[in-house]
């Protein structure tokens, strides 16, 4: 099958290719025409040009990526040498180019400069993630910043009942749920451009998705949370070792990149979530306490999770455990939006059920320091002192 | 072609390094000689601290020394000689290259020179496209490794895989090093040696480094302080830093063990080793001329060089040299333990002692230790003690087990409670001093 007219033709690494050459790479390529959740494999004898859709590459791996025509996907080496796959969203047009044709008639200009630009974009997290290291301390302690994590929040809420085992969480002891039905909440959002931790730049904005259950603990209701995937890297390091939770790390996109109809996808080797959801309309109070059984705090939203800072086997205190209690503060909230969930599917996800309801929260938000609850000070100090 | 430069460089020819080039080295003969005779007529030698603008994007090859490359203020990474400074690093919005060692030599080519060569010669145009690749290559293998290792050691829960973490063939190098004033050491930890301001800069390598039962391994660099030091617990070394050059060992060090780890750039090869945070030098060494010393002898030359004199006249040296050689088949066989220590940042709101937020961890390593050897020091450098002396440097070959860190502090039993009581007696004093902080 021909190519569609025009392809080729304005693409970074094609576009200095002279008109008799774009008719040769035309007529060798091979168009494929693609629905959505296909999987397509790389290989290293053509160059794959997404033409139009979207689709998630699995370059290696576990390196994934979201990319979305019009791009090239990788002229040099796919997988650094590995063949790559990747798994579409939506329909589109795939273009196969034996890599031959393309070395033979692209400049050797566009090539480098291809290759420039996928290293650049490679790089760049390596060179953030270095960048963050700001928010360590002073050689003297090389201890985490406290200050508080500040920022915008956009966030997705879709209640499911419990039949995905993989997603419900073991919960610690005294903590029990709200529902006898297993309850989870899917969380998937994102972290505005201005998120950061108080006076440390560079802002530390980035998607991130959350399994969440409703439970009651040490009299508190409130939304347990297990696991946190997030794609920054350094956001992983600071979340664990700060507020003590379990963050991994993911790959959660901003729905803003995603267009219409609005989507979050978050992903990692055992979770694979994807959520299309549409005309929202306005969520209310009663809903949210119906649907999670926490009651709706316009200022507060209850987030409960084991404390595990610094409780990996080192010491007394930490083997007898710290369940905490900390809660997230939202200064604001613009609005409680209640979409309607259009599709959602994982991996993980064999029978995905129903949702029961779905919530859009966007809010500022402060996450400060927390403090554990079940040890007091007087007790710490009896500890220490009777050894 | 005049060089565009706000150092006023000394010229210099380096037309040896320039062959060896990958973009020049596929060249005709001819057009290669041409080239590095051009580029040697514009190389300048710049001194460290040195920052050079390259507003429009030019290529630069870097012959010898290193140089730290920023974009818009921010920290892009670390370019050791020789390398071709590519517009991916240097031809991007508001550039800048930092040069950090002495005697660093860049030549710089025009943008407009680099494009026709570029569109005029295919060798060329390929040469650069290999060169450009391999950095790809690279930068993608270390995206892949950080990745693959975020997934093998974190549990379905989310939780670490825990120890012990083991590495096989690991090398050591050990370099003493002794300033007017040693490393500031916490409250609750004394100083081996009073007096004595002599320590040690650890670069390690750890080639397989991975938990039990873990999918895969990871490799790594490290540059780490270790101050001898007495605690409660014992004797042993401080450490208030430690910059591994990876992510996967910053999580583990940080989470599993607390250690004081921040991600960085390090290098160790034949010739020295160096480190750089934020693209900035923290420390770089030269040794060279390795000699196989036995055991007995390595350990004893390592305590001359961490002792002061009077220890050495009283044979200090003679006898931990002896207790070597005795426990030499154990330390090969089962291996010796070390002591690590180091403290744990605490919260503010649940002190763990009267004293402050902070406790005290031990992280105790086993090492089987394979070969050992000197080295002879020639250089060293050190940002912020520009009077650091280097006094020996010692290479080992280790096999490494770290098992569980436990809380110092937090195990104050009777035991060591009247085994320290020297320390504990302190700990009024350290009170009264800390408030009046």
């Amino acid at each position: 099958m021909m190519v569609p007219p025009g392809a080729l033709y304005s693409l970074p690494p094609f576009d200095t290719v002279s008109p008799a050459d774009k008719a040769v790479m035309n007529a060798a390529g091979i168009r494929v025409d693609f629905g959505a959740d296909e999987v397509h494999q790389l290989d290293e004898d053509h160059v794959a040009v997404l033409w139009s859709g979207k689709a998630i590459l699995h370059r290696f791996a576990d390196v994934e990526r979201l990319v979305e025509g019009k791009l090239v996907l990788d002229i040099t080496h796919p997988g650094a040498g590995r063949p790559a796959r990747f798994h579409t969203l939506d329909a589109g047009t795939l273009l196969w180019v034996p890599r031959s044709t393309v070395q033979a008639v692209t400049d050797s200009t566009a090539r480098l400069q291809t290759v420039y630009e996928q290293t650049h974009d490679e790089r760049s997290d390596l060179a953030d993630l270095a960048d963050r290291q700001t928010w360590v301390g002073p050689p003297s302690s090389a201890h985490l910043s406290d200050d508080p994590y500040v920022g915008e929040l956009d966030h997705v809420v879709v209640v499911l009942p419990g039949a995905q085992s993989e997603l419900v969480p073991v919960l610690p002891s005294g903590c029990t749920p709200l529902f006898g039905d297993g309850r989870v909440l899917l969380v998937a959002g994102w972290h505005g451009p201005s998120s950061l931790f108080s006076g440390h730049n560079p802002p530390a904005p980035g998607g991130h998705a959350e399994v969440l259950v409703p439970v009651q603990w040490n009299g508190v209701k409130g939304l347990y949370c297990a696991t946190v995937w997030t794609g920054q890297l350094m956001y992983v390091h600071v979340v664990r070792e700060l507020y003590g939770l379990l963050a991994r790390s993911g790959q959660v996109f901003d729905p803003d990149i995603l267009a219409t109809p609005q989507r979050i996808v978050a992903w990692d080797r055992r979770l694979r979530l994807r959520l299309s959801y549409g005309g929202a309309t306005l969520g209310s109070a009663a809903n949210w306490e119906a649907a999670t059984g926490v009651p709706w705090d316009p200022t507060r939203l209850p987030v409960l999770w084991r404390f595990r800072r610094h409780s990996f086997g080192v010491g007394p205190r930490f083997d007898r455990g710290c369940d905490g209690h900390y809660q997230i503060g939202l200064i604001s909230f613009e609005d409680l939006l209640a979409p309607s969930v259009e599709s959602m599917d994982g991996v993980t996800l064999a029978t995905p059920a129903a949702p029961i309801a779905a919530f859009r929260i966007v809010a500022d938000f402060r996450l400060a320091d927390p403090s554990p609850l079940d040890s007091p000070l007087l007790a710490r100090a009896a500890a220490w002192l009777i050894g | 072609m005049p060089v565009v430069a706000l150092n006023p460089g000394e010229k210099v020819i380096a037309q040896g390094v320039l062959l060896g080039m990958q973009p020049i080295v596929p060249l005709p003969p001819a057009l290669q000689g041409f080239l590095s005779t051009w580029l040697a007529n514009v190389g300048h030698r710049y001194s460290a601290g040195i920052k050079l603008p390259n507003p429009s994007g030019n290529l630069w090859f870097l012959t010898q020394g290193t140089v730290s490359l920023r974009t818009t203020g921010h920290f892009h990474r670390v370019a050791r000689a020789p390398a071709v400074l590519s517009p991916v690093d240097v031809g991007l919005s508001g550039p800048e290259i930092l040069v950090l060692e002495e005697n660093t030599v860049l030549h710089q080519m025009p943008a407009a020179n680099a494009l026709a060569l570029n569109s005029g010669n295919a060798d060329w145009a390929d040469g650069m496209i290999a060169a450009t690749e391999e950095d790809l290559a690279a930068t993608r293998s270390a995206r892949e490794a950080t990745y693959a290792g975020m997934a093998d050691y974190f549990e379905p829960s989310g939780a670490l895989i825990e120890g012990p973490y083991r590495s096989t063939n690991v090398r050591l190098v050990l370099v003493v090093v002794e300033d007017t004033k040693r490393p500031k050491l916490p409250w609750n930890v004394l100083p081996a040696l009073p007096g004595v301001q002599r320590w040690i800069r650890a670069y390690s390598h750890y080639t397989n480094f991975r938990a039990p039962g873990a999918p895969s391994s990871y490799e790594y660099q490290e540059l780490a302080q270790l101050v001898p030091c007495i605690t409660a617990a014992g004797v042993g070394f401080h450490t208030a830093q430690m910059y591994p050059d990876g992510v996967m060992p910053t999580a583990v060090g940080r989470e599993l063990y607390a250690f004081p780890k921040r991600c960085a750039e390090v290098w160790m090869d034949g010739d020295g080793g160096g480190a750089a945070f934020q693209g900035k030098f923290l420390f770089h060494t030269e040794w060279s001329n390795p000699t196989a010393l036995t055991l007995r002898q390595w350990s004893s030359e390592l305590a001359e060089a961490l002792l002061p004199s009077w220890a050495s006249t009283l044979g200090v040296p003679f006898v931990t040299g002896l207790f070597a050689w005795m426990l030499g088949p154990v330390i090969r066989r089962l291996g010796i333990p070390l002591r690590i220590f180091t403290d744990r940042e605490g919260y503010e709101d649940s002190p763990v002692t009267p004293l402050g937020n902070d406790e005290m961890v031990r992280a105790p390593f086993r090492f089987k230790v394979n070969g050992t050897r000197r080295l002879d020091l020639d250089w060293l450098y050190d940002v912020d003690r520009l009077t650091l002396q280097g006094l020996g440097a010692f290479e080992a070959d280790v096999d490494i087990a770290l098992h569980e860190s436990y809380s110092v502090s937090d195990r104050t039993g009777l035991l060591r409670f009247f085994r320290n009581p020297w320390l504990r007696a302190q700990v009024p004093a350290r009170g009264v001093i800390e408030w009046l902080k």
